[in-house]
């Protein structure tokens, strides 16, 4: 896609965001808040112009014909020098390549992001994103930056803090005056949250100090530009034969040079698809079908596609006399890979047997599930995972009641309510944990949050936060957690707390202004069911760690003794 | 292979369909459906409003010249009181979810003591609404899916009065008797209902009534000095308050011809609350 350079805002003294239009008999541009592109400049010098750089989309795709990226000089930075320094408004911009699986997954809800330096942009790109779909994301963001003067969109990302304080909190980190950000000042950032998704992005040693903790699931992306040329891997074999499928026309190149397959191509004249140079792009990406490479990194590749043939032509070398590369089959196959459906359908025509396979482990997974539905003592069979302390010893049984009728019965009534002859639905097999199973043993009179209460219409505006009204949407079992929402979740009805006679002695209101708290849970204790009076010395408040802890099954911090105990067995 | 597949889809369909035993009933089937919510609705509130009428004025006003005390905090075990009227109605309204009712009763105001009683959102307007037109307002949440009536809670007894103008955290203190001082509001998830499951409602409600009613005698049972506990309704030198059977009568006698279908059930109610009564 080509584009001219319609704005360009300086953000700090070392960054610049490039604002840009695309021509009139563009396509339309498409992407997601936190992809890549490859980037060229073809009205810079000429040696400026055969570059191709990948820089991070800096603002949601609002506008289909506009796009803006952000650019952090980086030392020595051929491309980044001369677009920081000499790059004009009506310049031409060509994008390529949108790629990249650095967003937000559908599911989650809370999102942890730790950025460094220019690391911020993708990370402010999918915040942005978020806020203007008034998505009910919470947001937790820890900014490193070399110094204050050099964090990018600070102003703005102060101003969505401000605005937004429910849904973003930002803690900024300066290494002048704090230090290189230690694992304990991102342990200690990370751990009182339960996230969803984890993102970290920025130089190589802030995402090495993350990666050192213990934390599973982080979308990483990490980038570098070119490195400046080093001792070339010691290549003994350079004599080579190669035979290469691009835009589906074949070539062939002998060659005894000692440089990278990609450097090979591009010195014949032919034109791969290419970016970083750095193996982290994956833009560059080949299948080799027939001989060998001696490659110096596999960078982006996962190791299933280093095991199917797929190399990073800009990290390999020829290592055999003769070698075929597949560049075409390399992008189908990313892009067949991502669509699950195709796969499936590709794989039903190419092998059939494959269905019986299929057939049979449906079998084998529907089994357990028929023993289970005709005796309730086969229930544990379908156990997905540990129980809240205390259910550890129930049966099955004593929250999930069978449901009315058969087998058959149950089948018939809920096809007839699928096609509409039936008004109410039925449930196959067990009936669906409700407040009623849940009361059974937990019922009390002194709960100072009874699921009925917000039943009540005032709370329409809190549910799509909480939805307090079923006592599984908090406390949802076979996750061994006693607790599954957010412990922020308070706010979603006590946002604005005007107490007439605060009996604390720093006034709530000024707490919540100065943001010195991060859940109502390190003073109260949600159902009110423990023995114990509320701390009226702010001071004395459970911090939050224990709070966490306790959710997740640690000790309580609040009392060891409750008002009204659980009952043994269902009443 | 495509064979295979259709012939066993084929003998299930038959197994599961054609073979299948009687179909399952829903809970539904309590007849047609022709009484619009809204007549439900204000049979419950009359109802409510006698029982609330009643405890107000005989048991709250009257016992707090026999000695008794009410407060906000009555369920503490530290304190010798019981419920406030409004809470009386709270207790009601646990005592439905206890029921699995699908009948919702709440309180609230523009002007509550308790700021969690605020009205929001729609039932604001409906209840600015309800005050200028001094009507009754039905509406539906279709985002909740549920029906709804907003009736006046109107300041019935001077003790409701008295109260809400003395204590500290009201922020109106120049309530007058007959003055609107917030709504009660009953939600329902269906617009029309048949015959026996509106009986089915207004005898839950019933039962919460006197459940509510069962708490505070099991309260009142630990206040010293004893109160007695029997067919007396307190007064001034009479610490006395009327037991289930007595409060249910007067109950029924309060609510008119309304509870008429229901004094059938009263044994029925009688012995379930008993029950209920024992085992907590």
């Amino acid at each position: 896609m080509r584009a001219t350079v319609s704005n360009i805002v300086y953000e700090t003294q070392c960054s610049v965001t490039i604002v840009c239009k695309l021509l009139e008999n563009e396509t339309p541009i498409k992407f997601m808040a936190g992809q890549y592109a490859s980037f060229q400049f073809p009205t810079a010098p000429p040696d400026i112009q055969q570059q191709s750089r990948c820089f991070s989309f800096s603002a949601p795709n609002r506008d289909p014909r506009t796009f803006q990226f952000t650019v952090c000089h980086k030392p020595n930075g051929l491309v980044s020098s001369w677009l920081l320094e000499s790059l004009k408004v009506g310049d031409l911009v060509v994008c390529r390549h949108i790629r990249g699986k650095f967003t937000v997954k559908k599911q989650a809800k809370v999102c942890l992001m730790l950025a460094s330096g220019s690391g911020i942009t993708p990370i402010k790109c999918i915040i942005e994103a978020l806020l203007l779909q008034h998505a009910n994301h919470q947001i937790r963001l820890f900014y490193a930056a070399k110094n204050v003067q050099e964090m990018i969109f600070l102003s703005q990302i102060k101003a969505w803090a401000s605005k937004y304080p429910e849904k973003l909190h930002v803690q900024y980190h300066d290494y002048a005056a704090q230090g290189f950000p230690t694992t304990q000042d991102i342990k200690h950032f990370i751990q009182p949250f339960q996230a969803d998704q984890v993102f970290l992005c920025g130089s190589e040693h802030f995402t090495k100090t993350v990666q050192s903790i213990d934390c599973t699931d982080i979308t990483c992306e990490l980038f570098q530009s070119t490195p400046v040329p080093t001792k070339q891997p010691d290549i003994k074999h350079c004599d080579a034969s190669i035979h290469i499928t691009l835009h589906q026309q074949q070539h062939h190149i002998q060659t005894n040079n000692k440089q990278s397959i990609l450097s090979i191509l591009k010195d014949a004249g032919l034109e791969p698809h290419y970016s970083c140079e750095a193996g982290f792009c994956g833009t560059c990406i080949t299948k080799l079908t027939k001989g060998s490479v001696h490659a110096h990194t596999h960078g982006c590749l996962s190791d299933e596609e280093v095991k199917a043939g797929y190399r990073l032509s800009c990290q390999c070398y020829p290592s055999s006399d003769h070698i075929t590369l597949d560049f075409d089959a390399a992008q189908q196959g990313i892009q067949a890979k991502t669509s699950t459906l195709a796969h499936i359908q590709h794989a039903y025509h190419r092998h059939q047997d494959q269905w019986i396979i299929a057939i049979v482990g449906l079998c084998l997974i529907a089994i357990p599930i028929i023993i289970a539905w005709q005796s309730p003592s086969h229930f544990h069979l379908l156990n997905p995972g540990p129980m809240i302390q205390g259910h550890a010893t129930l049966a099955c049984t004593a929250c999930h009641t069978q449901a009315p009728g058969n087998m058959r019965q149950q089948i018939q009534a809920k096809v007839q309510f699928l096609l509409g002859n039936r008004q109410t639905d039925a449930h196959l097999f067990l009936n669906t944990v409700s407040n009623k199973d849940c009361l059974a043993c937990h019922q009390r009179t002194n709960d100072r949050h009874p699921v009925y209460r917000f039943k009540e219409p005032r709370f329409v505006d809190a549910l799509p936060i909480v939805d307090a009204r079923y006592c599984v949407n908090c406390h949802q079992e076979h996750q061994g957690k006693l607790f599954t929402q957010q412990p922020s979740l308070c706010i979603a009805c006590h946002k604005t707390l005007k107490i007439k006679h605060d009996p604390l002695d720093i006034a709530h209101t000024q707490i919540i202004a100065q943001k010195r708290w991060s859940t109502c849970l390190e003073c109260h204790d949600f159902h009110g069911n423990h023995q114990r009076k509320v701390q009226q010395v702010f001071q004395q408040r459970y911090a939050t760690g224990a709070i966490q802890s306790y959710l997740n099954h640690g000790s309580d911090p609040y009392a060891p003794k409750k008002i009204v105990e659980a009952k043994k067995e269902r009443q | 292979m495509k064979t295979w597949i259709a012939m066993i889809v084929f003998i299930i369909s038959v197994y599961l369909f054609v073979t299948a035993p009687a179909p399952l009933q829903t809970h539904q089937n309590t007849g047609p459906a022709n009484i619009p919510i809204h007549a439900l609705f204000t049979e419950l509130n009359e109802i409510n409003s006698k029982a609330r009428q009643l405890y107000t004025s005989k048991i709250v006003s009257q016992g707090k010249k026999a000695g008794l005390k009410f407060s906000e905090d009555w369920a503490d075990k530290h304190v010798q009181a019981g419920p406030l009227p409004a809470l009386f109605l709270r207790l009601s309204s646990q005592s439905l979810q206890n029921q699995q009712s699908e009948l919702g009763l709440f309180l609230g105001s523009d002007q509550p003591i308790n700021v969690s009683n605020f009205f929001k959102g729609r039932q604001i307007k409906e209840f600015n609404q309800l005050k200028e037109s001094q009507k009754p307002q039905f509406f539906a949440m279709p985002e909740l899916d549920i029906q709804l009536a907003m009736f006046a809670d109107m300041a019935s007894a001077k003790a409701c009065v008295s109260c809400h103008n003395k204590h500290r955290d009201s922020p109106k203190k120049d309530w007058k008797l007959d003055d609107v001082m917030g709504a009660t509001t009953w939600t329902y998830p269906r617009q029309f209902v048949s015959q026996a499951e509106s009986q089915q409602v207004i005898g839950q409600l019933y039962l919460a009534i006197i459940q509510s009613y069962d708490a505070f005698l099991k309260k009142a049972a630990t206040f010293e000095p004893k109160v007695d506990i029997n067919t007396a309704w307190p007064s001034a030198g009479h610490l006395a308050l009327p037991d289930r059977r007595t409060f249910i009568q007067k109950l029924f006698q309060a609510t008119g011809s309304r509870s008429a279908q229901f004094i059938f059930l009263a044994p029925e109610l009688l012995q379930k609350g008993e029950k209920d009564a024992q085992a907590s």
